[in-house]
């Protein structure tokens, strides 16, 4: 309920807040860059890029064993998806920020930012290296044919203003959002229009991933919902864990690694789970990327290898 | 030569004063005694946090303005289950009673009492239509498995584990801060009381599976005034030591009582005097009183051997006490006066480090060696004037025959001449090398995880390193207080920003564990609002979400104050170890001159502008204290030796004699800072004062030989002749009296307290070394400074 009320609230705070201009300041290289709050991993070529708080963008060679931070990252606000295709890779994140680099994560130049907007990207998807679609807070979505040079800036719907978690591009070729209170959006035609779906669990879903026939969304206290019909009907997976879930990495093209709050690890395989024993720590994880049969973990402590099963 | 008529006529008039009313003056002293035995009876022990605080030090003024955010008189609780696992119902029931326990010790700020029983600590959690917080412990506890998960899961979520709750689990900890001032009485606390308290929550709880540790500034305090009877039981060997020897020396009981019990009258005025000034006696402070003993039984030495040496003198038919007495008061005052003047006003001089400790300290032992003037150089030889001698011809006897044996004289006095006063001056030179070199090696502040007062194997020490074994955070902090405008944390993201990433470049310097700060918490709240969604954990630039963010922590987290206004960074540090706290202070100050806060026309802080301050916390203090004790060590030396210096030059009118009694005490001083170096004794507020006055035991000793030598230098007596001479009679007892002494304070090194035990190897070091310097190195510096003395080799 506080949050419907700040909800409206905070539409008004918008339309009345007074437009200042701020000026980004360039993310500090820091020796513990590793160890902060780390939301997003993603291979590009042979090598890893993870991006998190303070804008700090790091990259591995070694598989995720060590990293080096990327120095002259044009922003210091936290990064919250890092995508990539072929050589090009873009991380986005608060203040309505876009960066990106065309040498696999080594240089990066700013290609969008509005901090007036008090809008936070969330994720992006990338089909090509031209076509790609940035989403995030209260249904802001953004389009770009030309990787990013020029931004279509947009709302994806009129009256739902949900918050716009995770982006993917379905088997069937359809994109899928994860979206909030027990919403999704499809599209059917690469995002010229999307159609809401309501979900049978009421809360938000932060992720999507697509299996080899099915549709997967997981997102608040451990709910996991998956589709075979395109998104027309869902079944909910049980889990006992109440945790959020919040990043996976395909281990097959039908199975899947996904990871939440308090070490919370998962495997859905065609309608099963496996869940592993969290680590004593018990840091929330916020992305994964497997590698063979390893993964490299990122979350509110950095970067963590484990082997898939453990 | 007039003035040195003078001042025999001035020494004779005293003379002639004291000894003509003699029985009233021995009335009133022994009446005077009586009344200050009185008020002595009636001193205290006064422990105090705040008296040790360097008050003019920048970070002390921080300190002072945020009371709140001090966090540094904190005594810490924790109870360890020895099953390794905390988690049955025995460990919450004591946890809870101790948490109690604590709360209701009398001087412990309750607001302040931190478990995870109390309601100060609590958690957040996402639920689907937002976030749900609370107590770690749920109202409705029973103890059963679900319950302990529970609780395990509120521990996590409410982010204590390392700082309430061991890392794996195994115990607790309550943590409370303690107010020095009583608020409804307005009355100091009794640290003693407190200390007692803490232990008796021990003696409670620590049974059946669980143990109970305990830190804190109280209970080091009380293990030290524990510790501290065993120091008087030290002072009675050391007296009973120095009755031995002094016997054999002197060859009547009645002249080792004499010196024994007149030291014993000026220790007795002196504690009678702090009661009258309405002071206690600090335990750290209580070696000071020996220390006035032991310069008093050296003057004392120093006057029965001159009533001795007048006595043997005396033609055998008519022996005179009275007269012995009056020779050894003239030949005495002079030197005597400018010893113990010398020392009080090097010791007063000690009084402008602005550490209220080392002041109490620096009145104790000017007061107390003031006292020796009177009761060593008056009262003692009026006692001696009514000496009577039951076997006067044996006591001669003894002494003439002494008189022949002088082989090690010989060899001594040697050093006023060449070969041995060139070796002298090659190994004193060879000395200050090695002794300037290891002296630099000396540790300011605390070396070692606990406290160096304390023995390594004592409880308290043994309980600091289970503590933080067991919890990694909470032991040692600096707060940083970021003063910025009211409101900030909710109307200004520019300010959170600053501080938050402040916190964030602290987080990086070396030897820090973590950093705790508000903008964290507001972080991960805004997180919680949107349904606990990590990737929200960022300050909001909106006004209203920080609002809301913000609108459930209370000022009494500790992470603000009530509008907001001040905000503490806290930085937990591996250790208190000088370096680690220098790294961390030496990265606030670097970071203070790059990011300076801009200010507008009338000196306000910008919109937005954070001032980060310096430093409260236990390391925070610390930091200071050893700023402070390093800027004093060298003015404080040297104002001790200038105030030397300044006597001698006025006494002896000579600058070679002035150099050769003074170079000799400045070699100990530095082999004295090397040793500390050796044993690893740090300096700090406790120890710092000690070299000063192992200077004010060593001046007695080269002003007594001077002087003599100056008589005989005027009576026409070459450098040789005239050490000899001076050896035969105030060289012996100087040697005696060093070698007494030091035997006596070496046997502290049994102590139970580690302080004492070090201070009994510094004194002992610095009397005998003291001695050596004036016995060896003085004529050696006389025969290469004052070539006209050299006659007659």
């Amino acid at each position: 309920m506080y949050k419907m009320i700040l909800k409206v609230s905070l539409g008004l705070m918008l339309l009345s807040a007074s437009w200042v201009v701020y000026s980004q300041q360039p993310a500090e290289i820091m020796p513990l860059a590793d160890k902060a709050l780390t939301l997003s991993i993603t291979k590009v070529g042979t090598s890893l890029v993870m991006v998190g708080e303070r804008g700090h963008v790091l990259k591995s060679k070694d598989e995720g064993k060590s990293w080096h931070q990327i120095e002259n990252i044009p922003v210091n606000v936290t990064l919250t998806k890092v995508v990539s295709y072929n050589n090009h890779v873009w991380a986005v994140g608060h203040d309505a920020t876009i960066i990106h680099s065309n040498d696999g994560g080594d240089t990066w130049e700013l290609q969008f930012n509005d901090a007036d907007r008090e809008v936070p990207f969330l994720s992006a998807y990338f089909d090509s290296e031209t076509d790609g679609i940035v989403i995030g807070a209260y249904g802001s979505i953004m389009y770009t044919e030309d990787g990013g040079e020029t931004w279509d800036d947009s709302l994806i719907d009129d009256e739902l203003d949900y918050h716009l978690n995770d982006i993917t591009k379905g088997y069937d070729g359809n994109y899928y959002i994860a979206a909030e209170a027990g919403y999704a959006f499809k599209s059917e035609d690469q995002g010229e229009s999307w159609q809401a779906i309501e979900l049978p669990y009421m809360g938000s879903m932060f992720g999507v991933v697509s299996l080899s026939d099915e549709i997967v969304l997981f997102g608040l206290r451990g709910n996991i919902l998956t589709s075979k019909d395109h998104g027309e009907t869902w079944e909910e997976v049980y889990t006992d864990i109440l945790n959020n879930l919040f990043g996976s990495s395909k281990i097959s093209e039908d199975s899947v690694l996904i990871v939440g709050a308090n070490g919370t690890r998962l495997i859905y395989q065609k309608g099963s789970l496996k869940i592993m024993e969290a680590e004593d720590t018990g840091d929330d994880y916020s992305d994964v990327v497997v590698n063979g049969n390893d993964a490299v973990l990122v979350g509110e402590t950095g970067y963590i290898n484990l082997p898939i099963e453990k | 030569m007039t003035t040195n008529e003078e001042k025999g006529k001035f020494a004779s008039a005293c003379e002639a004063i004291l000894f003509a009313n003699k029985k009233i003056i021995l009335f009133l002293l022994l009446v005077m005694t009586f009344v200050m035995a009185f008020f002595a009876s009636q001193l205290k022990v006064d422990a105090g946090f705040e008296k040790q605080l360097p008050l003019d030090h920048e970070y002390m003024k921080t300190f002072m303005e945020h009371e709140k955010f001090r966090g540094a008189n904190r005594i810490l609780v924790s109870l360890i289950d020895e099953s390794g696992d905390m988690f049955n119902e025995q460990f919450f029931a004591k946890l809870e009673k101790v948490t109690d326990a604590v709360i209701f010790i009398p001087g412990v700020n309750r607001a302040s009492v931190k478990s995870i029983f109390t309601p100060n600590v609590r958690f957040v959690e996402v639920v689907e239509d937002g976030f749900a917080g609370g107590n770690v412990i749920p109202a409705d506890f029973r103890p059963t498995q679900d319950m302990f998960e529970r609780v395990r899961g509120n521990i996590v979520k409410a982010g204590v584990l390392g700082r309430l709750v061991a890392e794996d689990f195994n115990g607790a900890m309550v943590w409370a801060d303690l107010q020095e001032r009583d608020p409804q009485t307005g009355e100091k606390v009794d640290y003693q009381k407190i200390a007692a308290q803490l232990e008796a929550i021990r003696t409670e709880f620590e049974s059946d599976g669980q143990t109970v540790h305990i830190i804190g500034f109280a209970k080091i305090i009380g293990d030290v005034a524990e510790g501290a009877k065993s120091v008087l039981y030290f002072f009675a060997l050391a007296i009973f030591i120095t009755a031995v020897l002094l016997f054999w020396y002197s060859k009547n009981w009645k002249l080792t009582l004499f010196p024994i019990l007149c030291s014993l009258v000026a220790v007795i005025w002196q504690m009678g005097s702090l009661k009258l000034m309405g002071m206690g006696i600090d335990p750290m402070n209580i070696l000071t009183p020996f220390l006035v003993f032991a310069i008093g039984v050296s003057h004392g030495v120093q006057m029965i051997s001159g009533w001795t040496d007048q006595y043997v003198k005396q033609p055998k038919d008519n022996k005179s006490s009275e007269s012995a007495a009056q020779g050894a008061f003239c030949a005495l005052l002079s030197p005597g006066v400018i010893a113990l003047l010398s020392d009080t006003i090097g010791f007063a001089t000690i009084y402008f480090i602005n550490i209220e400790i080392i002041q109490e300290l620096a009145i104790t032992a000017t007061v107390g060696v003031a006292l020796i003037i009177i009761t060593n150089l008056i009262l003692l030889p009026l006692l001696l004037s009514g000496l009577k001698m039951s076997n006067s011809a044996g006591f001669c006897q003894k002494f003439t025959e002494k008189k022949q044996s002088g082989g090690i004289w010989k060899g001594i006095a040697g050093f006023a001449k060449n070969p041995l006063a060139s070796v002298a001056i090659v190994v004193t030179i060879a000395l200050f090398t090695f002794g300037y070199f290891k002296s630099q090696e000396m540790q300011i502040g605390d070396s070692q995880a606990g406290v160096p007062e304390l023995r390594p194997e004592s409880r308290y020490n043994q309980d600091a390193i289970t503590i933080s074994s067991e919890f990694s955070l909470g032991v040692d902090m600096i707060n940083i207080i970021a003063e910025t405008s009211p409101n900030a944390c909710t109307e200004s993201f520019k300010a959170m920003h600053n501080i938050d990433r402040f916190a964030w470049h602290m987080t990086n310097v070396e030897g820090v564990q973590k950093v705790i700060t508000l903008p964290q918490f507001a972080k991960i709240i805004t997180a919680g609002w949107n349904e606990g969604n990590i990737k929200w954990r960022e300050l909001s630039r909106n006004n209203y979400v920080m609002r809301q963010s913000l609108s459930g922590i209370e000022t009494d987290t500790g992470l603000l104050n009530q509008d907001c206004s001040v905000m503490p960074i806290t930085i937990f540090t591996e250790d208190h170890k000088a370096t680690t706290i220098n790294t961390v202070i030496a990265a606030v100050k670097a970071y203070q001159k790059d990011n300076q806060p801009a200010m507008d026309d009338t000196g306000e802080l910008v919109e937005g502008e954070v001032k980060f301050r310096l430093a409260t916390g236990n390391a925070g203090v610390m930091a200071s204290t050893n700023d402070v004790v390093k800027g004093a060590q060298m003015p404080m030396l040297i104002m001790v030796y200038g105030a030397i210096i300044l006597l001698c030059l006025i006494t002896f009118r000579s600058i070679t004699g002035t150099i050769s009694i003074v170079l000799p005490l400045a070699l100990v001083s530095l082999l004295a800072y090397a040793l500390m170096a050796y044993l690893g004794i740090g300096l700090k507020v406790n120890t710092l004062p000690v070299v000063a006055l192992g200077v004010g035991i060593g001046v007695d000793y080269g002003i007594y030989i001077f002087s003599r030598m100056q008589t005989l230098f005027k009576s026409g007596l070459g450098l040789y002749d005239a050490y000899q001479e001076t050896l035969r009679l105030t060289g012996k007892a100087v040697l005696f009296t060093a070698l007494t002494l030091g035997i006596g304070v070496g046997t502290w090194i049994f102590s139970d307290l580690q302080f004492q035990a070090d201070m009994g190897i510094l004194l002992a070091f610095m009397f005998i070394l003291n001695m050596i310097g004036a016995l060896l190195l003085l004529p050696a510096l006389a025969y290469w400074l004052m070539p006209k003395y050299r006659k007659g080799i």
